[in-house]
């Protein structure tokens, strides 16, 4: 990694915490927020598969579909951000899928892991019984906003501080002739 | 390609090539270690991560796959599997990503299979069996890259299997892919695994031959297909004729390996070696079987006249285990990491030099010092030895 993608990691890394942080200290905009990360999210990937489309997708055998995928995800982006209220309950069903199949899928892993006595299973295991408990705690909160909002806090300062690790990490392979 | 000849057939033309029974059993043994020298078996024997040559499918399915992530792939990949054939070949494209990736696609006889062979000149078993691995997979994983790339390593419904020997006999099967993981592969209905289409350009199951599922593993199978950056040219992929150049090539190597030939040329195969068993190592090949561990091994106990054991993934392990820190590198495991490493930054070293980022950066150590990974000082301390 480059000097300059490692301070740009860093800073987007700071960034997204501090932005998480102020959600979870104002709750009464967070939901708020949520919707309009989510849909923005969407716009950015729609708009980069576009991109990827024209410079890499072009080249490819049946290379179209980029582009049609593309267009889909700019139009459900537009959905979202047009939509106020509705929002809600499909990012609560979006996050009780993702964190019960990782979790089980890491609890899965885990179980692997520990047959090849690989040595890291423990932190595995306990990562995944963490992800089906947050399922479960928001099957059974279900309308809860604020249990959302933690949710997806969680998850972005989770990510930030990965990003700011990798950044910070040794990473040159050495060359000797 | 797979045990059957990564192991037994790298000891049969080990053998041929003038290496004893026990001299070709550990250039066979390391052939075939470079598919099961995993992060997780490193892990667990204490033994430095970036000695890694495979990635478990475990391992890849939670394989990060932002940058980090993706240079870490492709210099496991692109080193031990997919070995870049022109890393500086002309291509159409605007986009730098594409053209690097293009860059990365494998071919036997490119000028890095020179520099992998030369670099086990002179050198111990252990390498000579790396190098041999490497070898042999850029006949059998030929037009695919060892990065995760969709726009280079997808196939599409366009597949079929040439079924038939002569000419006047060929007949074309449509081949169907399925993405079951745990089901096995029927040649004889034509129904073969695959990796799930992933629309994300750097999903691992856009990695290396996976949307071929194993077909260039196999030796007796002959497909067509149109590869994702092949412009509508179909590709004609004769595993049988490959598979027996890259065994004539493999003797050609170790022979040079040995001294018995003075240079190793690109596209040299030594013909004559093997005249007389030219049949029966044609019959091994085209046998429609998914494995031919039983045929090459019965080849091979002819051919020395001693047992081939099977191979044993635990054989080195305890041995390296036992070893204190400082003779650990003396061990056949120890001696296969260093040869691992040399590798991988020999191959990755090539990658940076021609301005491709895919595989990340390398520092060149007598320019620069050691400034990197601290895992290579092993290798470091390895080559002030020598």
């Amino acid at each position: 990694m480059s000097k300059l993608s490692r301070i740009k990691n860093i800073i987007i890394g700071i960034v997204v915490i501090v932005m998480s942080v102020g959600m979870l200290l104002f709750p009464s905009t967070g939901y708020y927020m949520a919707t309009l990360i989510l849909g923005v999210a969407l716009l950015i990937s729609g708009i980069k598969q576009f991109l990827y489309f024209f410079s890499m997708g072009i080249h490819m055998i049946g290379g179209k579909v980029i582009l049609y995928r593309a267009l889909i995800t700019i139009d459900l982006s537009f959905f979202i951000l047009s939509i106020k209220g509705i929002g809600q309950r499909y990012m609560m069903v979006y996050f009780i899928i993702y964190y019960f199949f990782a979790g089980m899928i890491i609890m899965f892993r885990a179980y692997e892991s520990r047959k090849a006595a690989a040595g890291f299973w423990k932190w595995k295991l306990v990562n995944g019984i963490i992800k089906v408990t947050v399922a479960i705690l928001c099957i059974i909160y279900n309308n809860s906003e604020d249990v959302m909002l933690y949710l997806m806090c969680f998850g972005l300062i989770i990510s930030a501080l990965t990003r700011i690790g990798m950044a910070l990490k040794k990473t040159a392979i050495i060359y000797i002739q | 390609m797979q045990e059957d000849f990564h192991y037994y057939a790298t000891y049969c033309a080990a053998y041929i090539a003038g290496y004893s029974h026990e001299e070709s059993l550990e250039i066979a043994y390391s052939a075939q270690f470079v598919d099961c020298c995993s992060a997780t078996l490193l892990k667990k024997n204490h033994a430095p991560l970036s000695a890694a040559t495979t990635q478990l499918q475990s391992e890849l399915m939670e394989a990060r796959t932002d940058l980090i992530g993706l240079q870490n792939i492709t210099r496991i990949w692109s080193s031990f599997h997919f070995l870049p054939y022109d890393l500086y070949a002309p291509v159409k494209a605007l986009s730098v990503t594409y053209r690097s990736k293009y860059r990365l696609i494998c071919k036997p006889n490119g000028d890095l299979i020179v520099r992998t062979v030369k670099l086990a000149k002179d050198r111990d078993l252990e390498r000579v069996g790396l190098a041999m691995h490497v070898l042999a997979d850029t006949w059998a994983h030929a037009y695919f890259a060892g990065t995760p790339s969709q726009v280079i390593n997808n196939t599409d419904f366009e597949f079929y299997e040439v079924l038939g020997e002569d000419e006047a006999s060929l007949a074309e099967r449509h081949v169907t892919f399925h993405h079951n993981p745990v089901g096995t592969d029927n040649p004889e209905k034509g129904i073969y695994i695959n990796s799930m289409n992933d629309g994300s350009e750097n999903s691992v199951m856009n990695l290396g031959h996976g949307r071929a599922g194993h077909l260039p593993d196999y030796s007796f199978i002959h497909y067509k297909y149109q590869p994702a950056w092949g412009n509508y040219d179909v590709i004609d992929k004769n595993n049988p004729e490959d598979y027996k150049k890259a065994f004539f090539q493999m003797i050609y190597a170790m022979k040079y390996l040995r001294g018995e030939v003075e240079t190793f040329e690109k596209a040299t195969y030594d013909f004559d070696a093997i005249l007389s068993w030219e049949d029966r190592i044609d019959t091994i090949l085209r046998k429609r079987q998914l494995i031919a561990c039983e045929d090459w091994k019965a080849f091979g106990e002819e051919l020395s006249g001693c047992e081939v054991i099977p191979f044993d993934i635990n054989q080195y392990q305890k041995e390296y285990g036992d070893a204190s820190q400082a003779n650990r590198d003396d061990t056949s495991f120890g001696r296969f990491i260093i040869a691992a490493m040399r590798q991988k930054s020999m191959v990755t070293n090539a990658i940076f030099e021609s301005g491709n980022m895919i595989a990340g950066f390398s520092v060149d150590y007598l320019k620069k010092g050691f400034k990197g990974m601290k895992d290579f000082k092993i290798m470091a301390k390895n080559v002030r030895n020598e």
